[in-house]
């Protein structure tokens, strides 16, 4: 009777203490293939303070609401249809019918000079936000502080580049596209990655390191502060 | 007998008022002599504009400077704790288009960026890799480059431009003299500044070199209201410039690297569901 809950109470203790290691091995797995973007013990490094720069708006407003500008245009109330003096009222004035075809004539000209009116009222509005816009970009270059990425993965763009390394480019339509980076120039849309997702085999290739997880290759790049991987293809034969 | 007892009573009273009265016109009278008090009275302080302009004139029109940067940030934890991380810099720069900054983070890390007026090298020594992007400029094209679009972090970055003196007067919305501070190997002056982004603290050294000695940055609209805090010191505005120093040459071994851009989140299309795409 008393050995039965003894066995299972030792059991119990022995998977905990298991499970505890294990995932005390799996954290600092994690934190050693962490790469530069986190902190020590998983404290996060990433703050609106960290570029030090001397402008700051909040995220959500800029990053989640970027049409916001171009949707006002379409909020602008309809153009007016009803003049403040109406046909009917210049009908009962003039008493016939050609002075009330032609105050009808007046009154669509008139529409229509107020339809130009509102489109170009749009248009200079519409130029004005963009140029503010422009303009806010120019002014708040050293606001990236909601730009800074936390997380294990980035989308970038490819701006200085080695020759005849083969990266696996981000298309928004197809996501299997790869491209050959052939010259400084180019610029290439991939996915970098903080980390490799194994321990990887490396193979030296003209100077060149490349990353091998299972089928897939990685070579590094330099991201902001910190050394991340990019998909890329084999290395060259 | 009762209304001499009262009045014996009501002496004490208005004696007590008429201290009390003396003492408040006492100290309104200390305030108003002493122009330091003044910051909670007047937040548009002429004086402490000019002060303010003078250092950051100052600072634009030096033709080479160099200057160690202790800095240190709140990074908001997801709980909301607050913990501070620190870096390190040496700033060395010459005008119209050269910089160095040699950085080492609290947590030992380091790295080195280069502008030679053509190329713009980020190196990693502990992995001995190296990146390169041509950006053929000034040094305030390429500090906006770096910062804005390959979102290097180089704090202050904005005060190192030639543009820093007209863009500080018009994003300061209010500039206070807080005190003469002591505290530093020089004099320096303690102003408040105030902008719609961010409220901002500088001490700066009095005499005929006005350089900013700390500067403190309250983010005032991010979540925890985090700040950034720098102390500046071994300013030079006559450094030994070697040209060498904006000269980067690949140590042996090091490998060449994709220089990477991040794209801003809004043209992200989707996140990635997977390690990889």
């Amino acid at each position: 009777m008393s050995r039965r809950p003894r066995l299972s109470s030792i059991l119990v203790a022995v998977l905990s203490v298991v499970g505890l290691v294990f995932a005390a091995w799996a954290d600092s797995d994690a934190a050693g293939r962490g790469g530069g973007r986190g902190g020590g013990g998983g404290m996060s490094r990433s703050s609106p303070a960290r570029s030090g720069g001397m402008s700051s708006r909040p995220a959500p407003q800029r990053s989640a609401q970027p049409s916001t500008r171009q949707a006002a245009p379409t909020q602008r109330p309809a153009p007016q249809t009803s003049r403040p003096t109406t046909s009917a009222d210049r009908s009962a004035q003039k008493q016939g019918s050609a002075a009330d075809r032609q105050g009808n004539r007046q009154e669509s000209q008139g529409d229509r000079q107020d339809n130009r009116d509102e489109a170009r009222e749009d248009w200079q509005e519409h130029a004005d936000d963009a140029r503010e816009d422009r303009q806010d970009y120019y002014d708040d270059w050293d606001d990236h502080g909601h730009y800074y990425y936390d997380n294990d993965w980035a989308e970038v763009m490819v701006v200085g580049a080695t020759v005849g390394v083969v990266v696996a480019a981000v298309d928004d339509y197809d996501d299997d596209t790869t491209t050959t980076v052939t010259n400084v120039t180019t610029v290439t849309n991939v996915t970098a990655l903080a980390s490799l997702p194994c321990e990887a085999q490396i193979t030296a290739v003209k100077g060149q390191n490349f990353y091998q997880c299972g089928a897939n290759w990685y070579t590094r790049a330099y991201q902001g502060d910190a050394v991340v991987y990019v998909p890329s293809g084999p290395p060259p034969q | 007998m009762n209304h001499t007892r009262r009045h014996a009573h009501a002496r004490p009273g208005a004696v007590l008022a008429c201290v009390a009265v003396a003492v408040a016109a006492f100290a309104g009278l200390a305030q108003a002599a002493d122009p330091t008090a003044a910051t909670a009275v007047s937040e548009q302080d002429p004086a402490a504009r000019a002060l303010l302009l003078d250092m950051a004139n100052f600072v634009a029109r030096a033709p080479a400077m160099s200057v160690t940067m202790r800095s240190g940030y709140d990074a908001i934890q997801a709980d909301g704790q607050r913990i501070e991380f620190g870096e390190r810099r040496r700033i060395l720069m010459q005008r119209p288009d050269k910089i160095r900054v040699e950085v080492e983070r609290s947590d030992g890390e380091r790295g080195t960026v280069v502008f030679d007026g053509r190329w713009i090298t980020a190196f990693k020594p502990a992995d001995n890799v190296y990146a390169r992007v041509e950006k053929a400029g000034t040094l305030d094209q390429a500090l906006v480059y770096m910062v804005r679009d390959l979102q290097a972090t180089l704090p202050l970055a904005r005060m190192f431009t030639t543009g820093f003196p007209v863009d500080l007067d018009r994003r300061a919305t209010s500039v206070a003299l807080v005190e003469e501070c002591s505290l530093f190997d020089v004099p320096t002056t303690h102003l408040a500044v105030r902008s719609a982004d961010v409220d901002l603290q500088l001490w700066i050294a009095k005499g005929p070199e006005p350089l900013p000695r700390r500067v403190v940055i309250t983010y005032k609209s991010a979540p925890g209201q985090p700040q950034f805090r720098a102390d500046l010191y071994d300013w030079s505005v006559a450094p030994k410039v070697d040209a060498a120093a904006f000269a980067f040459v690949p140590p042996a071994g090091a490998e060449q690297i994709m220089y990477l851009e991040p794209r801003p989140p809004s043209d992200v299309p989707t996140a990635p569901t997977g390690e990889q795409r």
